[in-house]
């Protein structure tokens, strides 16, 4: 059987700025997958990827890329990462072909056919500054960019945020395209969870900081159900299995996290598959309500 | 590394504009200087003045040196790169590509050092075409001057980018080591401009001033020293400041 290889590996990371702190980070993204970072805006997703990239440093615990410590002595591993982030990150007065000077510059494995066969391929003109370009636009020069140098490892920081529809399918198809090749991984983060549910295989959900959930989307999304029933009978549910419970006029919606076991215990009642945005928003509910959070 | 050159020469790619200005008018006011000097009303006066008792090839000298000055000025902004990264949030890109942080500030100070050369090249070449064809300048002179100079420029360049990796303001970064400078000369020379001011005896601050004139034109080596130490002391200071903030580009 074939060792499986964490391309990413948090343990215990922590980030403490005071007013917001990152909480004992700890999850991993194997080789060959395609991870969803969900969380709200300002779960601490931007701050996980700048710690990834080694744009801010951290106050403790490991972080691992390609098997090699993140600490600011291993520029290299950046060779194999493509990054994209939410703002475009080049100067509005470049057009994408001084871009490509600066970065066949920058890239030992860059590749400038490659380069300008995705402009083609996204239908971006080379000689337009892109200060000019549309929000989506912007997003496919970067990923072009992203996918010119041969990298193995694509992170995203809300690629997809503030685009339309058409244009969210057209990236989601070109990083199907990207996975093709086994040993590439793709690390997405989205609060934009309904693109995550199409393509992620691996699914990591912080908020406030710390990881709530994080493992395969499959399993995540087979334990959690949606379990409708009147109040009177959600009294009944073991508070062990719930996950959040919101009660009406019509009756309750609990989410609950063990969906097999609830079958059994509660065979009478409207059970329903719980989609990745249900299963955030009620943990993010879960969160408020509690006493701490 | 040399990515990065070419990103921050993009950058300032909109001062050649400016450049190209100045020396344009640099050379037209040379020329006429030349040309007046030779044959015109310039003649005329500096003989006239000269008769009279005044150093007037002084002022014409020091007239012609700051014309001189305007192009190797103008290359010193090295600050707009770094207001226009903030601009574009280019220090993220930066902190993702596989450059080491001791590059991506080396690439700063290259990058400031490329601009005065050039400055300096245009600057040296005029010095050599009017000191040929008129007294006005010597050129041994006047290479050292704009030598020692440019050894002046790659210090205060070096200041700003160090200003710059420490967090301040781009705004800021470029008055903060002029303030320095004019509070340093204050200090040093109190005594000799209140001496100014209050009894209208300025041969104090005349004898500084030819001192330090005389210091530029023929001591360049000593400024090439002093500038080559404070960028270095910049740019390791400069790597640490961006290894402890990481992601500055």
């Amino acid at each position: 059987m074939s060792e499986i290889n964490n391309v990413i590996e948090f343990r215990n990371a922590v980030k403490d700025y005071g007013d917001f702190r990152l909480d004992k980070i700890t999850f991993a993204v194997p080789e060959g997958s395609v991870c969803g970072f969900i969380g709200q805006n300002g779960a601490g997703k931007t701050t996980t990827i700048a710690m990834l990239l080694d744009i801010i440093g951290r106050d403790s615990g490991e972080v691992l890329l390609f098997g090699e410590p993140v600490d600011g002595k291993h520029a290299h591993l950046r060779e194999d990462v493509g990054v994209v982030f939410d703002e475009m990150g080049f100067h509005e007065f470049l057009t994408p072909k001084q871009i490509n000077a600066i970065l066949k510059n920058s890239y030992k494995n860059w590749s400038e056919e490659t380069f300008f066969e995705n402009l083609r391929k996204f239908s971006l003109p080379s000689n337009k500054k892109c200060g000019a370009f549309s929000r989506g636009m912007r997003m496919k020069l970067q990923i072009a960019a992203a996918l010119s140098h041969n990298a193995k490892l694509l992170v995203m920081d809300e690629p997809t945020s503030g685009l339309d529809p058409i244009v969210r399918n057209e990236i989601l198809q070109i990083f199907r395209e990207f996975m093709t090749e086994e040993n590439h991984t793709i690390l997405l983060s989205s609060h934009i969870t309904g693109d995550l549910e199409k393509i992620a295989d691996e699914v990591v959900f912080i908020d406030g900081g710390k990881i709530v959930l994080a493992g395969n989307k499959d399993d995540i999304l087979e334990k959690h159900a949606l379990l409708k029933c009147s109040n009177e009978d959600a009294a009944v549910i073991s508070e062990s299995v719930t996950v959040y419970r919101q009660e009406g006029a019509y009756g309750a919606e609990i989410l609950v996290n063990d969906a097999d076991a609830c079958r059994r215990l509660y065979p009478g009642m409207v059970m329903e598959p719980a989609t990745l945005e249900e299963i955030m928003i009620n943990y993010v509910n879960r969160a408020k309500s509690s006493p701490a959070g | 590394m040399k990515g990065l050159i070419i990103k921050d020469l993009y950058c300032l790619k909109k001062q050649f504009v400016m450049f190209a200005f100045i020396i344009t008018g640099v050379v037209a006011v040379a020329i006429m200087f030349v040309l007046s000097e030779q044959f015109g009303n310039l003649k005329e006066t500096v003989t006239g003045m000269t008769e009279a008792g005044f150093d007037i090839a002084s002022m014409v000298k020091t007239s012609v040196m700051f014309f001189m000055l305007l192009p190797l000025v103008c290359t010193g902004n090295v600050a707009d790169s770094f207001a226009d990264d903030k601009t574009a949030s280019f220090y993220k890109t930066a902190a993702s590509l596989p450059v080491q942080a001791e590059k991506r500030v080396l690439s700063k100070f290259v990058t400031a050092v490329l601009f005065l050369a050039v400055g300096l090249a245009v600057d040296v070449a005029m010095a050599a075409v009017i000191s040929s064809v008129s007294d006005i300048i010597l050129f041994s002179k006047c290479a050292g001057t704009l030598v020692s100079l440019s050894a002046c420029m790659l210090i205060f360049m070096s200041c700003v980018i160090l200003l710059n990796y420490a967090g301040v303001p781009s705004i800021y970064s470029t008055f903060i080591p002029l303030g320095i400078a004019g509070i340093l000369i204050l200090a040093l020379k109190m005594k000799d401009i209140v001496n100014a001011l209050t009894s209208d005896d300025v041969s104090s601050v005349a004898r500084t001033f030819r001192a330090l004139i005389h210091a530029l034109e023929s001591r360049p080596h000593i400024f090439i020293l002093i500038a080559a130490a404070t960028a270095v002391v910049c740019w390791f200071a400069s790597v640490w400041f961006a290894k402890r903030k990481r992601g500055v580009a």
